[in-house]
């Protein structure tokens, strides 16, 4: 879709423009509503050591760590797509966030060092290229 | 709260760097993290509070199951070389500086062969910059004082003492 304009040359008549001004409007309503939930913040938790972040809920992210992280999926993204996942540690705190994606930056060991009971945080960027997924990782405190 | 140290099982080894995120060392108190195929994580133990034998130390032992500490025990240090001031300064201290010098001075000077190796054992012994262990005049010089091996071993672990 995309955005049309009208040009009135004395054939077109008040519903002709009525309706190019709600088919612009439905388009801009459809393409923003597909930027909005990319922007929006998802809550995620991991299941048997797997987290999964589904784009279709928003590629960015908080999740808090209750067990060690051994596989790491972003699911739904498109090329080009990024987002930022903050993490936390539970109470019982020092869990592991490992991961077979590349790390350009940051060191992804450095998660278990989060102090627990949500009292520290971490981040971890990430960028999609369609192939691969890149990671960077940040300090944490 | 234990402590596991990230070990690669072939060969047995320590891994320095983090493997995937998973960091070489980390306390905690879970159970030790999943590992790819290949590594684990062990616990590393800490020193044995009970004091060591006399002549053993503790090293660590890495094995599958931990990385703790074994007992083994102390090498007795060998020396290869002291200065010249480092050795006289030892052999006056043990009483044996004279036995040298008398043993130099007595060695025979029949033949110039003789007069030669005379010579040269004393000016070795006054001008030498070094005494190497495992130098013939020493062994030649052990013989004529009648010392053991052990008896030198310890002349020169002295003599590397002296500042």
């Amino acid at each position: 879709m995309a955005q049309n304009t009208f040009i009135p040359d004395g054939s077109q008549t008040h519903l002709d423009a009525r309706n190019i001004w709600n088919g612009n409007a439905t388009d801009a309503e459809f393409r923003i509503s597909g930027l909005e939930y990319k922007s929006m913040q998802n809550v995620i938790s991991s299941s048997s050591s797997d987290l999964t972040l589904d784009c279709n809920d928003g590629c960015n992210a908080v999740t808090t760590l209750t067990e060690d992280v051994t596989g790491f999926n972003i699911i739904n993204s498109e090329t080009g797509d990024s987002g930022l996942i903050l993490i936390e540690q539970n109470d019982v705190g020092g869990w592991v966030f490992s991961s077979l994606d590349t790390v350009l930056g940051g060191d992804l060991a450095d998660i278990t060092s989060i102090t627990p009971s949500g009292l520290g945080v971490g981040a971890i960027g990430w960028y999609s290229d369609g192939t691969d997924q890149y990671l960077f990782v940040s300090d944490v405190t | 709260m234990t402590t596991y140290q990230l070990i690669s099982l072939s060969p047995l080894q320590l891994v320095y760097k983090s493997l995937n995120g998973l960091p070489p060392s980390l306390t905690r108190e879970s159970a030790a993290p999943q590992t790819p195929e290949g590594y684990s994580y062990v616990e590393n133990l800490p020193v044995p509070e009970e004091e060591a034998p006399e002549g053993q130390y503790y090293v660590r032992d890495l094995t599958t199951e931990s990385y703790g500490w074994k007992l083994e025990d102390i090498p007795e240090e060998s020396i290869e070389a002291v200065t010249r001031i480092q050795m006289r300064d030892t052999l006056i201290e043990e009483g044996l500086f004279d036995s040298v010098e008398s043993i130099i001075q007595g060695m025979p000077e029949t033949t110039d062969q003789e007069i030669i190796d005379k010579k040269k054992m004393n000016d070795w012994w006054n001008h030498a910059p070094n005494f190497r262990r495992d130098n013939i005049r020493i062994a030649t010089m052990q013989a004529a004082l009648g010392l053991t091996d052990e008896e030198v071993d310890a002349l020169f672990l002295s003599a590397s003492l002296v500042d």
